[in-house]
């Protein structure tokens, strides 16, 4: 785990660095669960509501699925990959706030079945080039 | 001649068609078994709005150190509070009264029968009974709360929305079975008064007919306050009846021990003894009586309106319907038009919607663009801190116009209208976006709404 400027970044997660998507990604298993980094949220401040998909619907590559939204700023959703969604993260239902407080943990937002896992890992951000994009980042933001 | 017009039922529907009809040269008389205003005016709306404004008084008064306000020690007198509800409902039923009396409507204490299709008898207090004959009958005779057999009504411990607004005490603990609206008001008037509650709500969510991301943030905000909420969850059976205290088994094998249960889990109708097979009336398998679009029923000259007919039980509609009952009866053609209708829930938040939401417009297959806006962005709402809930837009996405609304937050109740009349008279989320809304006040979140639909809110910071 590295902290750049105060935001956290897990090296062992691939990003989703596309336009401000902020998104990480963490493959368990041969699926792929997502959420919003640490830098997205903490950009976003206090998450009241996310908007979710449901379960068997399907999301591509880089394209929106949901929205997470806070008092001041609403937040386009991006699938790191292609694929079928298997679960989400009902707890956010009653605590949004987790999106904040444990933004790779249990803030997490949803669990995909790839559809095409290698060719997509391939567009993220990965180990040293995330920690680097993250630097980029927050500079930007200063 | 003068048309002769008998009323069942004073409530908000039997009333409004009694004064439509007299104000179009009809003859009245309305009938009433208890007391005048029905079930809104004595046992409903009213009393529970009344005691909701003083605990809405009483939490304020506990958060007053946040607006730098320092107060002393805060003491509840139920017994007051009770009594100024029933100051308020007295003064509304004199005031129905004096409505009668101007309208020269003959207003008959007792209780109504249809004993032909144009004869209604009325047995007053003391058994002395009178016939009335009319050329048109409107039946109002409305509802009451739904009682299921696992519970004993006899028992103390067990109560209906009626018993609980005659409650001496506040109880220190209640089960409430059903979050609808009326469960989720109670909970909302007892809760800030200390009382500690369950909700048990079989369906998987608080609000079962409100839009999903309402329910789930009231629910958050209910579990914030203390108030436990079980949904998808049934009362299996009663375990225990004891003066004081009850003990209900949840269909998840938990036992859970309360003071007081409010079961308010819906409403039945009153249609049972009040004659309708002797004039021939026909109901449904459940006993709401079926009518047609001019609210008459399949016997000509007898009209239905209000909860008695079923479909949407809340006093606003019934008082419409009796308008066009009332219209019919007096020669003008008239249509109950359902379109438009908005419902609220006097919650703490409060919550109202009106036409559809996102899930019935997805259902419907209309392509639509919600416009959303938090009031936690919205200036006037951080000055009165009460910063919980949102506005949305519902806007068919080829025609632009409004096709609903919903609202969560503080005077939601009030702020539905201007999405109603938009939804009633087919106007656009650009002509909303494009009216003056005045600054500082909670309605500048509708703009922000219709403007955000097309995604140009000016207060919302646009993300990914």
């Amino acid at each position: 785990m590295v902290e750049i400027e105060g935001y956290l970044v897990l090296e062992d997660l691939y990003y989703l660095t596309t336009e401000d998507a902020h998104i990480w990604a963490k493959v368990e298993d041969g699926k792929v669960r997502s959420g919003v980094d640490d830098f997205g949220q903490r950009q976003m401040g206090e998450v009241v509501y996310v908007e979710s998909p449901s379960v068997g619907d399907k999301v591509e590559y880089n394209k929106g699925y949901g929205t997470i939204e806070s008092g001041k700023a609403t937040k386009d959703l991006y699938s790191p990959v292609s694929g079928t969604i298997t679960e989400i993260n009902s707890k956010l239902d009653d605590e949004p706030k987790l999106v904040n407080d444990d933004p790779y943990g249990e803030g997490w937002i949803v669990l995909i079945e790839p559809s095409n896992l290698d060719a997509d890992l391939k567009n993220l951000l990965h180990g040293d080039a995330a920690v680097k994009w993250m630097r980029e980042e927050a500079e930007k933001a200063k | 001649m003068k048309k002769k017009v008998i009323v069942m039922g004073s409530g908000p529907g039997g009333y409004v068609s009694a004064i439509r009809a007299a104000q179009m040269g009809a003859e009245v008389a309305l009938i009433e078994k208890d007391r005048a205003g029905g079930t809104c005016n004595n046992i409903g709306c009213i009393p529970t709005k009344t005691l909701l404004n003083s605990v809405e008084i009483l939490s304020k008064i506990k958060k007053a150190e946040d607006y730098g306000i320092e107060v002393g020690d805060v003491n509840v007198n139920i017994t007051e509070m009770m009594a100024r509800k029933e100051r308020v409902v007295a003064g509304l039923q004199k005031s129905l009264n004096n409505l009668f009396k101007s309208n020269k409507i003959r207003f008959l204490k007792g209780k109504a029968r249809l004993i032909d299709p144009t004869t209604v008898e009325v047995e007053k207090e003391g058994g002395e009974k009178e016939s009335i004959s009319a050329d048109d009958i409107i039946i109002a005779t409305g509802s009451d709360p739904a009682k299921i057999p696992i519970f004993d009504f006899d028992q103390p411990t067990v109560m209906t929305s009626t018993d609980a607004l005659y409650l001496k005490e506040v109880p220190r603990s209640m089960i409430i079975l059903g979050a609808g609206a009326i469960g989720c008001e109670f909970a909302g008037i007892f809760n800030p008064l200390g009382t500690k509650i369950t909700m048990v709500e079989m369906m998987p969510q608080m609000l079962p007919t409100e839009d999903r991301r309402i329910a789930i943030q009231l629910k958050r905000i209910f579990n914030r306050r203390g108030i436990r909420v079980l949904t998808g969850t049934k009362i299996e059976g009663i375990s225990r009846y004891e003066q004081d205290s009850i003990t209900a088994k949840l269909d998840n094998g938990e036992e859970i021990t309360a003071e007081k249960i409010l079961v308010s889990i819906g409403r039945k109708p009153n249609s049972s003894q009040i004659g309708l097979d002797e004039a021939s009336v026909k109901t449904d398998k459940r006993g709401y009586i079926k009518v047609n679009e001019t609210m008459e029923t399949n016997v000509e000259g007898i009209y239905a309106i209000g909860d008695v007919i079923g479909g949407v039980m809340l006093a606003h509609v019934a008082s419409a319907e009796g308008i066009v009952a009332a219209e019919n009866i007096m020669g003008n053609e008239s249509k109950m038009d359902y379109g438009v209708i908005p419902s609220c829930i006097f919650t703490s938040p409060e919550i109202a919607s009106v036409g559809i939401n996102p899930a019935q417009a997805k259902e419907r297959n209309i392509d639509t663009i919600v416009g959303r806006f938090n009031f936690l962005g919205s200036s006037k709402a951080q000055a009165m801190g009460e910063t919980e809930g949102f506005i949305q837009l519902v806007v068919d996405k080829n025609s632009d116009k409004i096709l609903g609304g919903q609202i969560m937050g503080a005077h939601a109740t009030d702020l539905i209208h201007e999405i109603a009349l938009a939804v009633k008279a087919g106007i656009t989320s650009e002509e909303i976006g494009s009216t003056v809304h005045a600054h500082p006040t909670l309605s500048e979140a509708i703009r922000e709404c219709a403007e955000n639909a097309h995604g140009r809110a000016i207060h919302l910071i646009k993300m990914g």
